[in-house]
């Protein structure tokens, strides 16, 4: 039964009223079991049912651009805007006018303590707010630089720039080690043909480890498979690299991966297959993850001699 | 089946339902199927779409609804209420209106 997430998430955000939030996604999820039970009576598998039932009841983009259509289930707060503003401009503006004037009318000391106590309050309010913008800001700033130090060896850049193998032997050399103890992969003719230590290192590389910020992070890399060595090109004893370019998305997942540059199109396939399965930890910002294309890397094919 | 939502349609859905609902309170999905059942499929929703009607017609006041618990599942029932019924006298009087001069219109001869 599909899930209305984004739905609601989207629903929200254009400020649909919570009492219509909390029913649709009921009322859809009712809905769709009805349309898959009256696919099952016409004698249909239930893949074809569920299929009938998602298309029938529509998807989430129609059904929210229905309700941003009907201006009147949103809050009165979304519907006027302009509501926000005048409002703390009139409180703004009592405070400022009565509290003097209550003075000046009642002559009491006590009000004037009270309305120079609230100034001070917002003064420090608006102080400790711009205050907290700024530690966000230089965590930002921290914690970018951080991620580009551990992550040289991929680039966002769309220029076709060489990017340079890494050797991350140094960096953990525990780790590395930890890995070897995997076995390699066996060639056609019974020997061994393991996939440069390079690759073979960085395809099992987990960096969770790393503890980077949580509220704004770059995308960072934690499983990366290692691509299967092609059986033509091990039998020919060719070597050589494949250079991928891919996005990767809000959930880390990998997806548009196209090959930029290969030195034989004979370990394309491998290395595009390889790179559909690597899994990252997206990028966050203000603590959504957000899409990163434009992601490259290069998979080296050597035999071990 | 005719096209579904045809432009030209807008505000004939809010007839319908009102009309259909006058007769009998009925959940989403019920009242969907009798649309079309009705309208001889002459008229098709993407049947999702129908949510955010019925819930613009309870805020405007036309309709009410009520929990009901029918064979262990729980539904939302629509029901029209009395305002909901003079909207419904307007509308059908607004469309009879309009398609007695459209049929007018296409009567009149050599007039393409």
């Amino acid at each position: 039964m599909p899930k209305h997430q984004r739905l609601l998430r989207r629903l929200s955000d254009a400020g649909i009223a919570p009492r219509y939030l909390l029913r649709i996604d009921a009322e859809l999820q009712d809905h769709y079991a009805d349309l898959e039970r009256e696919a099952f009576v016409t004698e249909k598998t239930a893949a074809e049912a569920a299929a009938e039932a998602r298309l029938r009841l529509g998807d989430d983009e129609e059904i929210a651009a229905e309700f941003l259509a009907h201006p009147e289930l949103k809050l009165w707060i979304y519907r006027w805007p302009i509501t926000r503003f005048g409002l703390g401009l009139l409180v703004g503006v009592l405070i400022a006018l009565l509290a003097p004037l209550q003075l000046i009318v009642a002559k009491r000391a006590t009000i004037a303590r009270f309305g120079l106590a609230a100034c001070v309050s917002v003064v420090l309010l608006v102080v400790t707010l711009l205050g907290m913008q700024r530690i966000v800001d230089l965590d930002r700033r921290v914690t970018g630089a951080r991620s580009f130090a551990i992550e040289r060896h991929e680039s966002t850049d769309l220029a076709p720039v060489r990017p340079e193998k890494e050797s991350v032997k140094n960096k953990l050399p525990s780790f590395a080690q930890r890995r070897s103890d995997s076995p390699a992969p066996i060639g056609l003719d019974g020997t061994t043909a393991a996939i440069s230590l390079e690759t073979f290192v960085r395809t099992t590389f987990d960096v969770r480890e790393l503890g980077i910020g949580e509220l704004n992070g770059d995308y960072l890399p934690i499983v990366k498979v290692a691509a299967i060595y092609p059986a033509l090109a091990l039998a020919q004893g060719l070597e050589g690299y494949v250079v991928v370019q891919f996005t990767v998305a809000r959930s880390g997942a990998v997806k548009d991966v196209v090959v930029v540059e290969s030195t034989d199109s004979l370990f394309e396939r491998a290395a595009v297959e390889a790179a559909y399965k690597y899994k990252y930890r997206p990028r966050v910002i203000r603590g959504q993850s957000v899409e990163v294309p434009g992601v490259r890397n290069r998979i080296s094919f050597d035999i071990a001699v | 089946m005719a096209q579904t939502n045809p432009p030209f349609m807008s505000g004939v859905p809010e007839l319908l339902i009102l009309r259909l609902l006058a007769r009998e309170r009925m959940y989403g999905y019920e009242l969907v199927k009798a649309i079309r059942v009705s309208t001889g499929e002459a008229i098709g929703l993407r049947e999702g779409v129908v949510y955010p009607a019925l819930y613009a017609m309870e805020a405007r006041g036309s309709l009410r609804t009520r929990r009901i618990t029918v064979n262990g599942r729980d539904r939302v029932y629509y029901s029209v209420t009395a305002k909901g019924r003079r909207r419904l006298k307007s509308l059908t009087e607004e469309w009879q209106r309009v398609t007695s001069g459209i049929s007018t219109a296409l009567e009149e001869p050599g007039r393409a």
